[in-house]
């Protein structure tokens, strides 16, 4: 017995620093947020007294347009953002994973993006949609004739788009790598197996390789799509939320409420509801993934 | 060299990849090497900021001997921040993990719910709040205020707690027997055997620090504190960007890490790979 | 246990800060590659003159200069003196963060400031004096000689000659025609939804009769959303339907570098790109007049303020009066190519004095230039005022729809602060 109390102080020795950091930068700072949503709260003390202002910031938040638009805007960017890098990923990580010369090489190559910061990449990428002759241009010019050319980024309907790609090059290697490691712990033999059945490469990908990542593709896909739902600095630095409002996202309008112009009381509104919809999405995709997978 | 024969489409990929990756990049160089602002900006965009026209490591020489912009101190602050952070991190919640793994407490419960549940909060949708918490306990411009919020890691616990509820229960049983203590058993049983999702821990949370923009440009006032990546976007001026010393800021930025990647390269993709996905 | 954690922090971080003795001030400033010979001079001559009498200055370039001050005023950790972007100074006065400081200044140096600076600088009814500019910056519309000669397009070199709305689109067009010009004008549109919009393209609406604000009233409601306003901004949709500005993702150089744009409408800043760009064939033209009101060019920029926290007044005062000596401030102007904010410094200056390159700048700091208004609400103005313009240009929205919608957003936040009192009251 009393060697079963002492092992429990230990145990919660333990456990104790991790959950006081828990609780004091994520739990409190969220009780707050959510006290902050129903004050009129500035981020700089101003010298009229903060009030109580009940729903105000949600009724407000609810009836601005851009609000919705920023939604609907994450939303778009995370479905077509996860499908597409994951996709990227997946191909890489197959090139990676086959006997090909110099592999070391070409891995070593593929990991840079995720090692440069987003600010540089963003910088160039910015360059590379130039018009009407930046050099994405120039190649589209190659097929649509002198003197066309796409405004990328000015269009609102070609904008998100130009961020989805550049946010795949810019984090596709870490998914990669995950896939990477995912295929090597496919047992070698299922393949001889179905080599010896005259099983063809797309066949030995379809039977063999795609079921072998299963849990991989669950983790990838919930990580991936949470990630692209935090959209911000991408958007901030290249097209600041534009055309019209084309790639505002949640977490950009957040800070422009909050940071920009200081309202931290509904840019609080705001993050209460993202938390919400990022909680909904993640349970929705977990029960919906599992099942799937036990079906 | 022979390719064999089914070697040669992946091989192909693999070039179209690699070109992808280090067309951008190539840039980036080419731009750093130019000492002429104005002609950067001039030919920025056309054929010429891709190939190098001047080998100039002015810009490199700027950089690094700037008095405002200490580079070395900027080095020195990131690579402080991230290594406390990594170790703190990493020590916590593998401790906690492990309680709520295998422990006996009764709270265990609880607590695990706890952690799923803040699993979900994006870490973006709390900086103001904490911004205020920072300024109300005077903890601004510091190194703690950029280290504890990467402690704090719902993640890096749940990652560890799948891996240590798979360890066989034989394992810790036998360790019970041999007498030694809860602690005993995390520190001499489950650590050794946890390296890779250490390492993976470790990468995961390098990447995410080495990225980290917004957090530490809100609580830092100057170069006494701030990280490299903050340090850079200080190049992009009010108006007017000076493009030759950004490119060369991240060229030093980027080459010591890709540097230690490269040399620890196997161990590093063994690592991320190993990011909890098994089982 | 946090305190047992991070001793070994703590330590390494208490050796490395410094702490302010009497006499000694530290100043704050930008840290800009213009302005950065202008500052070293600065601390050099302050200390040749000062140090003997027991004052020393430490000036401090400060990367990502505004995240700083909002850092160090949250955590109340601001030095003697601080630098501000002059449209920001009344919302911070606002809030408590600095003091005046028309007490400190000799009144011969207020008395000799350009009119704009002057009144970029005084906050609230009781006309309190808190922020002094050493410099005052201007946009003009900078062209390319020979493109504007192979158009036939007459070249105003006074502020008396210059074009009218008309003649500026005729110029556009016909600028338009030539070969090799792509987007005949610049007007910066990939500074993005920042200050830039409201610097660049309020002069635009108070040319034409219109506003930002009510500066009476401080409401915007009627002023920002104003016809005038919906007929400035529809004519420059009008000028980008056709094809005659320069898309954001065209990138910075148009004018300068591939001169496939002959007129770039842009502040003083950009004088040595354009200069090594065009050589001999750079023009500067004065702003167009979009209405009755005539050219109004967009002014003002960084200064100096004293934080509430400051107490060294007396030191203080010996630094802003030397930092605001007519040769300071001509010394500013020739080092950083911005017009002296005082008007006798302007004959010291080499650019700006009778005969120099940039004679017409000096001239419309003069004339011309219309304040940004200040009020505490200015950081929310002038989010709401650059959202409606960058929308404006970058497509077939409806302008008054637009302008409505700022007009909203800026009323609803100095409601949501009781008017910002004093103001409204």
């Amino acid at each position: 017995m009393r060697i079963r109390t002492k092992g429990q102080g230990q145990e919660l020795a333990m456990l104790l620093p991790a959950l006081i950091f828990i609780t004091a930068l994520i739990v409190v700072p969220f009780l707050l947020s959510v006290w902050f949503s129903f004050t009129d709260q500035r981020l700089v003390p101003r010298p009229i007294p903060t009030k109580f202002i009940g729903a105000t910031n949600y009724e407000r938040m609810l009836v601005d347009p851009l609000f919705w638009q920023a939604i609907w805007n994450t939303v778009l960017f995370a479905l077509i953002v996860t499908p597409v890098q994951l996709a990227m990923s997946l191909g890489a990580a197959l090139i990676l994973n086959s006997a090909i010369p110099f592999r070391g090489f070409f891995r070593s190559v593929a990991i840079l993006p995720l090692l440069l910061p987003m600010t540089v990449i963003v910088s160039i990428w910015a360059v590379l949609f130039r018009i009407p002759s930046g050099p994405f241009n120039a190649v589209y010019q190659w097929f649509a004739g002198q003197g066309a050319y796409v405004d990328f980024l000015g269009n609102p309907s070609t904008a998100m788009l130009s961020v989805v790609a550049l946010s795949a090059w810019a984090t596709f290697p870490y998914q990669m790598l995950i896939y990477l490691a995912g295929l090597q712990d496919i047992p070698q033999d299922l393949y001889e197996a179905s080599k010896l059945d005259g099983a063809k490469a797309w066949q030995r990908f379809r039977y063999v390789t795609w079921p072998g990542l299963r849990n991989v593709n669950i983790f990838l896909i919930i990580i991936t799509t949470v990630g692209a739902l935090k959209l911000f600095t991408q958007v901030d630095i290249l097209t600041k939320g534009g055309p019209n409002g084309a790639t505002t996202t949640i977490i950009h309008y957040l800070f422009k409420q909050g940071y920009a112009t200081q309202k931290v009381g509904y840019a609080s509104a705001v993050a209460v509801f993202f938390f919400l919809a990022v909680t909904a999405i993640a349970l929705l995709q977990r029960r919906f993934l599992k099942n799937e997978g036990e079906a | 060299m022979r390719i064999p024969r089914d070697a040669i489409l992946p091989s192909l990929f693999a070039l179209v990849l690699a070109l992808g990756v280090l067309l951008p990049l190539l840039m980036m160089v080419t731009i750093s090497l130019n000492p002429n602002e104005q002609d950067i900006m001039v030919s920025m965009g056309s054929i010429r900021s891709f190939i190098p026209q001047v080998f100039s490591l002015q810009n490199y020489i700027e950089v690094w001997t700037d008095p405002v912009h200490p580079f070395g101190r900027y080095l020195a602050n990131t690579a402080l921040i991230t290594f406390s952070t990594l170790i703190l991190s990493i020590l916590f919640n593998s401790m906690a993990a492990f309680v709520l793994a295998q422990g006996t407490l009764a709270i265990r419960k609880p607590v695990m719910i706890l952690i799923l549940a803040t699993l979900a909060v994006p870490g973006e949708s709390l900086v103001l709040p904490q911004l205020m918490m920072a300024g109300w306990l005077g903890q601004i411009d510091s190194y703690q205020v950029q280290i504890v919020p990467g402690v704090a890691n719902a993640m890096s616990i749940f990652l560890f707690y799948q891996f240590f509820s798979r360890l066989p229960k034989e394992l810790i049983e036998a360790a019970r027997i041999d007498g030694f203590s809860f602690f005993q058993i995390y520190r001499h049983v489950a650590m050794p055997l946890s390296k890779p999702v250490i390492s993976a821990i470790a990468v995961l949370q390098f990447l995410e620090i080495w990225n980290a923009y917004l957090w530490p440009v809100m609580v830092t006032r100057g170069p006494e504190y701030r990280p490299l990546s903050v340090a850079m976007s200080a190049y992009f001026g009010t108006n007017q960007a000076a493009w030759g010393n950004i490119m060369a800021f991240a060229v030093s930025m980027a080459v010591p890490v890709i540097l230690f990647f490269l040399i620890l390269q196997r161990q590093f993709i063994a690592s991320v790979m190993s990011s909890g996905v098994k089982g | 246990m946090k305190h047992a954690l991070y001793a070994g922090v703590a330590v390494a971080a208490c050796a490395m800060s410094s702490h302010a003795f009497a006499g000694q001030l530290t100043a704050w400033v930008i840290d800009g590659d213009s302005e950065k010979p202008y500052f070293t001079q600065l601390e050099e001559s302050f200390n040749a003159t000062y140090g003997a009498e027991g004052i020393t200055l430490d000036v401090v370039p400060i990367p990502s200069y505004n995240e700083a001050i909002q850092a160090a005023t949250l955590s109340g950790g601001l030095p003697d003196v601080i630098m501000l972007d002059g449209p920001n100074m009344a919302s911070v006065a606002w809030a408590g963060t600095i003091q005046p400081i028309g007490d400190l200044l000799d009144p011969e140096i207020i008395a000799d400031l350009l009119p704009a600076i002057k009144a970029q600088g005084t906050y609230g009814p009781e006309e309190e004096f808190y922020f002094i500019s050493p410099y005052d910056s201007g946009t003009i519309l900078w062209g390319n000689k020979a493109l504007l000669e192979q158009a036939g397009v007459r070249i105003p070199t006074t502020v008396e000659d210059a074009w009218t709305r008309e003649e500026f689109a005729d110029a556009l067009a016909k600028l338009k025609a030539l070969p090799g010009i792509e987007w005949p004008l610049d007007v910066k549109m990939n500074y993005g939804a920042g200050e830039w919009m409201t610097y660049g393209f309020s002069p635009f609406a108070q040319s034409n009769g219109g506003d930002i604000i009510d500066r009476e009233t401080w409401v915007a409601e009627g002023t920002i959303n104003s016809d005038a306003n919906v007929a400035t901004l529809t004519t420059l949709q009008d000028w980008n339907k056709a094809g005659y500005i320069v898309p954001a993702s065209a990138g910075d150089n148009k004018f300068y570098g591939e001169k496939t744009a002959a007129l770039s409408w842009v502040g003083n800043w950009m004088w040595p790109a354009h200069r090594e760009g065009l050589g001999d064939d750079l023009v500067l033209i004065p702003p167009p007049a979009f209405g009755e009101a005539g050219p109004i060019s967009a002014n003002g920029g960084w200064g100096w303020a004293v934080p509430t926290s400051s107490t060294n007044l007396e030191d203080i005062k010996v630094f802003l009066n030397y930092a605001m000596s007519s040769e300071q401030v001509a010394a500013y102007a020739d080092t950083t190519g911005y017009v002296p904010s005082r008007a006798s410094a302007i004959p010291l200056s080499k650019t700006y004095g009778a005969g120099g390159d940039g004679e017409i700048f000096a001239k419309l700091a003069g004339c011309c230039a219309v304040v940004r208004p200040v009020h505490p609400a200015y950081p929310v103005i002038t989010n709401a005022w650059a959202t409606a313009v960058v929308n404006v240009l970058s497509g077939d929205v409806d302008v008054k729809a637009e302008l409505d919608r700022a007009a909203q957003t800026i009323d609803q936040d100095i409601a949501d602060n009781n008017g910002y009192p004093p103001f409204g009251q």
